[in-house]
């Protein structure tokens, strides 16, 4: 008899403790919740005929997103769809929500590597005829600007015939650079920073570091000396 | 089994063959107790609101200028980002409150006095919600005279004794332990309770912001303590200096260190002047100049009455010294800290944190919008009710928050909406809606202890201020509007809260429709509307898989979500402008939607027609216009010879004026007015420190 009342006993305290820290941590965040801007958006529905992941990481990170009016919300799974250009973050475990472009003016994502930082770009330098704002990853933020544009792109051939099941997205980055407010025209091109710079100063510091504008973290480490020197625009 | 479980789970090794069940609860208790000192943690926080206005003195139908400066007296921006500001009258009726939003700890803001004012002495109050908490002493307010000109005068009122300000008398002596005076710059303790002789160490700590900026022991027999700081070397503001025996806290004492590094001068380039000149102003700061990192001013140039009756004149500098004159009686502050230490126990506050909450929530975003919800017949409260918050005729928005165990829910409305009606509404509950109601918490300061404004004969103003009411006058005529909304660069395309996911359909691109059925089974694809005993329903298609939807869509008309769709029947093509259909699972925080549907009519929305007796409407305006004051240029002849008479009463208003180095440059003509002006220059350097500076000059015709 007194065995038995101490199991029950013990039972019951294991429940109140479970249930103790569920609740606590439900509480606090209800409390976060409260007064900040709720995401908004639409579930996103996978069109299953497309072979392949349309998303730039191949798993959800922690990440936030930057409201805009500035507020942040934290500790929550992101990922970005390529092909569409959006945002989401994920919810009870398959369920992702595609956030509404209006309600937000960045977003970082965490991967184990670095911080990823997005930003939605409404500037119409960027493309003569920009409908809507887009989602860029900035790379550099100094007196220059630059951008990567994540696309993905369909392989319409395999929309066809995919015997194999491939992936039918494929990756097509572009890039933006702005200085002093104007667009790089060909920002991987050597010549297209003369404008701007002295152009032997320019092959001298391509040549002592060995640069190859083509590959992105090259190109970065060019726009970043770049970024000491004051521009001297050339006739 | 389950014994043996817990004690692995935590980890922990028994080599005796202790109690278990004893542990478990010691244990379980333990997490209990943690989870339980779970406290709020309260900021080393205040907030200091300074209005300077163009004037003191209006006429019913005029312009309030106002610049607020609001600081921490740090360089950190002050949280809050709502500010409120109210006309008082005499029986401490609020005549006419606005709201405006803070950019950078600051406000430039226009107030219209209402032509419906009747003359007399008002206070101007400002304040955040941050204020509400406390005493409202530490709120903004200041006098002024409104003279109504449509020869409403008004009738003196009697005071109401209650109303009478508190006077504090400087010599009554305390029951404290320690005195703290500044004497020729340097701070000096006394012991009013001497030490006994053959004592041993004392410690005085001087704090400031929560952090020991100084201390230093002292081992003396006489009752008076030379501290040895000079007010230069400690920072301005409120300091607690704490004296401590043998390491435990004997006593406290605050004292305000009101020692200011800048000094602001002001030369004008004559002593005298014709109308219509031009006047050219050198505005310069003395001080640690090369530590400045930012400067932020107001200049104010006017015509000032015949005499004037407020004596007391109010600036920066005055305001916020007073501020550190808290009467005994009065112990409170708009500083948790300090409210605390005037529970007695000032070892309390820096050393524990203690659980303090807010009734009114810093509005750090937006206004929020709170109440309670409550069950109409028995008065209980109502927790786990859904509010939902929404604009009436205007894009569709939608916030919502849940009541909590106290029935209280709080919804922060963005800052990019400011002009717009906002309703709230019970969208579900636990028990049935129609049983439960609003009560929504008004922001309203007491009224206990607000200075009672000095009462005037109304006769006696208008003959005062007379020339100024016929100048108003004579301006009307010749509608030249010295006041200008500054052009908006915000766009005004439209942005619901489903952009980019709905479909929209124009009923006025196809054939005019006789009812709404006819409008969903004709021209709404994806729709599909039934009728059944209990009214009608809505369903969409999703998009993606073909199938309805088993629940019903969130259904907006102008802008309102609403549940019962009896309304929509009777709509025809010519009631309707547009619908968007958005054919996805929709999610607004953690509810899932069935689709959207939003109709906008091309009338305004009637709430009646709805029987929906559960809307609430909130006061959810705010301003955030930017304004500019236009100044008439009499460079030209003919601008100069110009018949149209310039009788202005504000000359020069600018609410930023930012210093280049330690100067700053101001030119202004004046008016026909002649007379005595004055130039009122006032601001914050760093966000801190207050500098004022003030002087008149002369426009006379025949010089």
């Amino acid at each position: 008899m007194v065995n038995e009342i101490n199991r029950l006993i013990n039972v019951a305290l294991s429940c109140l403790f479970i249930l103790v820290i569920t609740n606590k941590t439900k509480a606090q965040d209800e409390q976060s919740f409260r007064l900040t801007s709720k995401p908004i958006g639409v579930i996103y529905q996978k069109n299953r005929s497309q072979k392949g992941n349309e998303f730039l990481f191949d798993k959800w990170n922690k990440g936030e997103i930057i409201l805009s009016d500035g507020q942040k919300v934290n500790n929550i799974e992101l990922n970005f769809n390529a092909y569409s250009n959006d945002l989401l973050y994920a919810i009870k475990g398959n369920t992702a929500v595609v956030v509404s472009k209006i309600q937000y003016k960045g977003f970082k994502i965490y991967t184990e590597n670095r911080r990823r930082n997005f930003a939605l770009i409404s500037d119409s330098i960027f493309n003569n005829s920009l409908q809507e704002p887009i989602i860029l990853e900035v790379l550099h933020e100094g007196k220059i600007k630059a951008y990567a544009d994540r696309k993905f792109r369909i392989n319409y051939n395999l929309m066809k015939n995919n015997p194999f099941g491939q992936s039918v997205y494929y990756s097509e980055d572009s890039y933006y650079v702005i200085i002093e407010g104007e667009l790089i025209s060909s920002p991987r091109t050597i010549r297209s920073y003369y404008k701007f710079y002295n152009k032997s100063s320019i092959k001298q510091i391509i040549k002592s570091n060995d640069l190859n504008l083509k590959v992105e973290e090259e190109l970065l480490s060019f726009l970043a000396i770049l970024d000491t020197w004051v521009v001297e625009r050339q006739l | 089994m389950i014994r043996y479980y817990i004690i692995k789970k935590l980890g922990i090794n028994i080599v005796s063959t202790a109690n278990i069940r004893s542990l478990s609860t010691v244990i379980l208790f333990a997490f209990l107790f943690a989870s339980n000192v779970y406290t709020q943690s309260v900021p080393n926080y205040s907030e200091t609101i300074y209005l300077h206005t163009d004037r003191d003195y209006y006429i019913s139908g005029e312009n309030l200028l106002f610049k607020a400066y609001l600081t921490f007296n740090t360089t950190e921006p002050v949280k809050s980002k709502i500010l409120y500001v109210e006309i008082v009258g005499l029986n401490a009726s609020i005549s006419h409150k606005k709201a405006f939003h803070i950019r950078e700890n600051a406000v430039e803001g226009v107030f219209t006095i209402p032509d419906s004012i009747a003359s007399g002495s008002f206070i101007l109050r400002a304040y955040t919600n941050w204020h509400l908490n406390f005493d409202n002493r530490y709120a903004f307010y200041k006098e002024l005279i409104i003279i109504n000109r449509f020869g409403q005068y008004g009738k003196l009122l009697d005071i109401d004794p209650k109303l009478q300000e508190v006077k504090y008398d400087k010599n009554t002596v305390h029951d404290e332990p320690i005195s703290v005076t500044i004497k020729k710059d340097s701070l000096y303790l006394r012991l009013i309770q001497p030490p006994e002789k053959n004592r041993s160490m004392y410690s005085v700590e001087i704090m400031s912001e929560g952090e020991i900026i100084a201390n230093k022991y002292v081992s003396q027999d006489s009752d008076s303590i030379y501290l040895g700081f000079s007010k230069r070397e400690l920072p301005m503001g409120n300091l607690l200096i704490r004296l401590k025996e043998d390491s435990k806290l004997k006593a406290c004492r605050w004292v305000y260190n009101d020692f200011l590094p800048y000094e602001l001068s002001l030369e004008t380039d004559k002593l005298r002047y014709k109308t219509r000149q031009l006047v050219k102003l050198t505005v310069q700061l003395s001080g640690s100049i090369s530590e400045i990192t930012t400067s932020d001013l107001s200049a104010t140039v006017i015509v000032l009455p015949k005499e004037e009756i407020l004596k007391e004149k109010v600036d920066i500098k005055k305001w916020m010294n007073s501020l550190s004159e808290i009467p005994e009686e009065e112990r409170s502050g708009n500083n948790i800290h300090t409210v605390l230490a005037s529970l007695g126990d000032c070892e309390l506050f820096y050393d524990e944190v203690k659980d303090f909450k807010l009734k009114y929530p810093i509005e750090f975003a937006g206004k929020i919008i709170s109440g309670k919800v409550i069950n109409k017949r028995t008065g209980n409260i109502v927790s786990g009710a859904k509010v939902f918050f929404s604009f009436k005729d205007a894009v569709p928005y939608l916030d919502y928050d849940l009541t909590d165990s106290s029935g209280k829910f709080y919804i922060n409305i963005p800052p990019s909406l400011t002009n717009l009606t906002g309703f709230v509404q019970i969208w579900d509950a636990p028990m049935d809606i129609n049983e439960c109601e609003i009560n929504l918490f008004e922001q309203e300061y007491n009224a206990i202890n607000l200075p009672t404004p000095p009462v005037f004969d109304a006769e006696f103003l208008k003959d005062v201020y007379a020339p100024n009411i016929k100048a108003f006058e004579v301006n009307e005529l010749f509608s030249e509007n010295w006041f200008n909304p500054k052009n908006s660069s915000v766009s005004s395309k439209k942005h619901p809260i489903y952009e980019g996911h709905s479909n929209t359909i124009n009923p006025k691109d196809f054939v005019k429709l006789n009812n709404f059925a006819e409008i969903v089974k004709e021209i709404l694809p994806g729709v599909k509307m039934e009728t059944d005993e209990q009214g009608i329903g809505l369903r969409i298609m999703d998009e993606f898989h073909g199938s309805y939807y088993n629940d019903a869509p969130l259904v907006f008309i102008n802008g309102m979500p609403i549940k019962n769709y009896n309304y929509l029947s009777a709509l025809n093509s010519d009631d309707i402008l547009s619908i968007d259909v958005v054919r996805k699972y929709f999610v607004v925080g953690n509810i899932i939607f069935h689709g959207v549907l939003a109709i906008e009519l091309k009338k305004e929305l009637n709430l009646d027609y709805l029987n929906e007796k559960a809307f609430y409407s909130v006061d959810s305006k705010v301003d955030s216009e930017m304004y500019s004051f236009r100044y008439p240029n009499y460079e030209t002849d003919a601008a100069l010879n110009s018949r149209k008479p310039d009788f202005r009463n504000t000359i020069y208003w600018e609410p930023q004026i930012s210093l280049v180095g330690n100067k700053a440059e101001i030119s202004f003509y004046t008016s026909d007015m002649q007379g005595d002006y004055r130039i009122q220059i006032e601001g914050l350097i760093d966000n801190i420190y207050p500098v004022t500076v003030s002087k008149k000059f002369s426009v006379i015709n025949n010089l």
